[in-house]
């Protein structure tokens, strides 16, 4: 069986970011697409380590060092909680090169273990980032010794195993649950919608902390510690062992981990035959009895197709969707800690976090527009628009009336909500509606550029144009830094940048918008292959 | 009804798919298009189609001009491919009203037309499911009959027998004749040449991106099979 699990495993990871189309790809631009989006995921994996150097030092400095291997510990389990709990279910459940795999002699339990180990190998990769710069950070202002180095580098192996299996079973849940039901991609949606919003509604309270009024720092890392602890305990045994030396506690929290997830990949592996067909089974009803239809105008029909193909896919949903969510929920968030804490408005003022805040919102709808991949969602069916009678323009127009159904409403959800709990003045409420629109508009009309500059209609599961693209890459980049740069100016320099920054901000957008609209409106999607 | 002049394709990384391709398909016609694997079919096809853009050459449907005028040219014209990608989160029905949508099919027109087709090809009990449920030859099936529910003038098929059983291959064939009686014209792609020449009163072989052979299938047989033709054609064309 290792002989399988090592066999299938190399066949899985050799393709891994793109490596081996980049080095066996003949065409120029599929290989240098291929770099540019390595180059693109290498830059991301910097700024992150780039924060929790920034976080390590900031504790540090605070004399907070200690709370390091917890904090990171945490950091690390939900960022891969998170992230794989979207893609467990379509790695471990690929059923496409599940029907090319079992009609081999493989044990369906090497299927398993090899995706599981797939899987991992990413979210190590995620927890050294997590943990590297940390450890460097501490090594350097705490001088621990070499135990505690090793021991936080030594986490990368162990800690992600625990929040990865959890994710596992959650996705299979989800899976297994929607898997009867006739509209399954909407019920995956639902269902794992709401497993999110709850994960981070529970991060969300876990932040607040009941005596705010405090105003000793070292005190509220303390009682977030705490918190910490009691919600994920492998995230205090970790940071027990690591600064208390404890090399036995360490062995038995790496060998818990490492037996919750071989009991879980055995019980799956089990029944991974039975799981498969059950997902791969269609329902169908095969007696529709013909009735009048319904006309619609070409442009309400391709709308509809649009939404139809939106509601179909989990991860075009995930990724598009959670931004604006969140953004709710900040402002719902925002509601509650007011509530809690009524002078929070006037102490957000005090630091000049306020000219800020529509920034923030701004970030939230600007990392993964819809338009970023919906021209490469086409794939296969590429064809079929292109073959009818419908103007460019029709066919785009549908795309963006989608993306606007999907940020509006959030937006003004937000708004109405930050409004209820900060009561801003007229022309703080002003910044609040017009930039975050202003960023909406903009990165609508960047997300469909990029996409049409760089389509990719040749892809195998879903995760690719929505999630490895180089269109969504540049989009998610651009927006980063259009929202970030203007929001730290607002906040190291309210006074000086704050006042006028939005008024800019906000125009360039617009303007940057049409131009944008305008250079969409220019390709021929023709030419498009 | 169709026109390609002078026809020159060629793909990125230098392939020359389609090389100075004419011919001439008038109403009325059923006209065969045959050649070996990768001869240029598909991408003639598809040129003709809109789906891709040609480098050299003309193309007119009905009057316009393919490169100038591709939304006239769609609106008279329908296209089936050989293996059909279609919307699968779409159900059947689902499916055929947004091509009926996109063409401006009335109502009372396309739920006959959706009810005649659908029948013929035993296809109507099914169009309340998912697309992602269906077989190949029922996708081949829905295609055909999405291509038919707005009476286009031009039909333009991909070796469209492919995945069809043998029911639904003869109800096809007789849709094509009717298609022809009322005026309109049939340009298919084929590699069953026995189909080809009892249903096409006219026939092109390509070769390489070069047209070898074309015109009225009986004068071009001269009382041989068209396999015999065929054979005879490709492997004694002049080579490039």
């Amino acid at each position: 069986m290792l002989r399988q699990i090592k066999l299938l495993l190399r066949v899985q990871t050799c393709n891994l970011f793109g490596m081996n189309e980049a080095r066996y790809g003949k065409r120029g631009k599929q290989r240098g697409a291929r770099i540019a989006l390595m180059c693109a995921m290498a830059l991301v994996t910097l700024v992150l380590c780039g924060y929790v150097a920034g976080l390590c030092y900031a504790l540090c400095a605070i004399g907070a060092g200690n709370a390091i291997p917890m904090l990171l510990a945490l950091v690390t389990g939900v960022v891969v909680l998170m992230l794989t709990m979207f893609r467990a279910g379509p790695v471990i459940f690929d059923l496409h090169s599940y029907e090319q795999l079992i009609a081999l002699p493989l044990r369906p339990t090497a299927i398993v273990v090899s995706r599981f180990l797939r899987m991992y190998l990413g979210d190590v990769g995620m927890a050294l980032a997590v943990l590297l710069p940390g450890t460097i950070v501490a090594g350097v202002m705490l001088h621990p010794g070499a135990a505690y180095c090793v021991m936080m580098l030594l986490g990368a192996l162990v800690l992600p195993l625990i929040p990865m299996t959890l994710a596992t079973l959650l996705g299979a849940l989800v899976y297994a649950i929607s898997a009867r039901m006739r509209r399954r991609s909407l019920a995956v949606i639902v269902l794992t919608l709401l497993m999110t919003l709850l994960l981070i509604a529970g991060a969300m309270l876990l932040s607040t902390v009941n005596d705010m009024d405090d105003a000793r720092v070292l005190g509220l890392i303390s009682a977030l510690v705490n918190r910490i602890g009691s919600f994920y305990p492998p995230a205090k045994w970790f940071g027990s062992c690591v600064t208390g030396g404890s090399l036995g506690g360490y062995a038995a929290l790496a060998a818990g981990s490492l037996a919750f997830f071989a009991l879980v990949a055995s019980a799956i592996g089990a029944n991974f035959h039975r799981i498969c067909a059950a997902l791969s089974a269609r329902v169908t009803r095969g007696h529709y009895a013909m009735s009048d239809q319904r006309s619609r105008s070409a442009f309400a029909a391709l709308y509809l197709r649009e939404l139809r193909r939106y509601a179909a896919s989990p991860v075009y949903v995930m990724n598009t969707l959670i931004g604006g969510l969140i953004a709710v929920l900040m402002g719902v968030g925002a509601l509650v800690a007011v509530k809690r804490v009524p002078l929070l408005t006037a102490m957000l003022s005090e630091m000049g976090a306020l000219p800020a805040i529509p920034f923030v919102v701004a970030f939230m709808f600007v990392i993964a527009p819809s338009t970023s991949c919906s021209i490469s969602l086409e794939g296969k069916q590429w064809w079929q628009i292109k073959c009818l009678p419908l103007s460019d323009k029709q066919i785009l127009d549908a795309k963006f009336a989608l993306y606007l159904m999907l940020t509006l409403p959030c937006w003004v959800v937000t708004v109405v909500l930050l409004t209820a709990a900060l009561h801003p003045s007229g022309a703080e409420l002003m910044w609040l509606l017009l930039v975050p629109l202003a960023y909406i508009l903009f990165s609508g009309a960047l997300g469909m550029r990029m996409n049409l500059a760089m389509p990719s209609f040749s892809w195998e599961n879903e995760n690719q144009p929505v999630k490895q693209s180089r269109a969504v890459g540049f989009t998610m980049l651009l927006g980063f830094a259009a929202s970030a740069l203007p929001a730290a100016g607002a906040i190291v320099l309210p006074e000086v940048v704050g006042r006028w920054l939005p008024v800019v901000v906000a125009v360039a957008l617009l303007a940057g918008a049409l131009l944008l609209y305008r250079s969409c409106m220019r390709v021929r999607l023709r030419e498009l292959n | 009804m169709l026109r390609i002049d002078h026809l020159n394709k060629t793909y990125p990384g230098g392939k020359r798919a389609v090389q100075d391709l004419s011919l001439h398909i008038e109403p009325g016609d059923v006209y065969g298009f045959i050649g070996h694997n990768g001869a240029g079919k598909t991408t003639t096809l598809r040129c003709v189609a809109g789906i891709i853009s040609f480098d050299g050459g003309e193309i007119h449907v009905d009057g316009h001009s393919v490169a100038s005028e591709p939304l006239a040219c769609k609106r008279s014209m329908a296209y089936v491919p050989d293996n059909p990608d279609l919307y699968e989160y779409l159900t059947g029905i689902q499916y055929l009203n947004f091509i009926a949508d996109v063409f401006g099919v009335p109502e009372t027109e396309r739920t006959a037309a959706f009810k005649k087709y659908g029948d013929l090809f035993e296809l109507t009990e099914n169009l309340g499911d998912l697309i992602s449920s269906y077989s190949h030859g029922m996708k081949q099936k829905l295609t055909l009959i999405a291509a038919l529910c707005h009476s286009p003038r031009l039909l333009v098929l991909d070796e469209p027998f492919v995945g069809l059983d043998p029911l639904a291959a003869r109800m096809l064939k007789d849709v094509m004749h009717e298609l022809c009686a009322a005026g309109g014209a049939i340009f298919f792609s084929t590699h069953v040449l026995d189909v080809a020449e009892k249903l096409c009163n006219k026939v092109a072989i390509i070769r390489e991106g070069r047209l070898v052979a074309s015109g009225e299938t009986k004068a071009l047989t001269g009382g041989r099979s068209l396999e015999e033709l065929f054979l005879e054609v490709v492997e004694h064309a002049p080579a490039d």
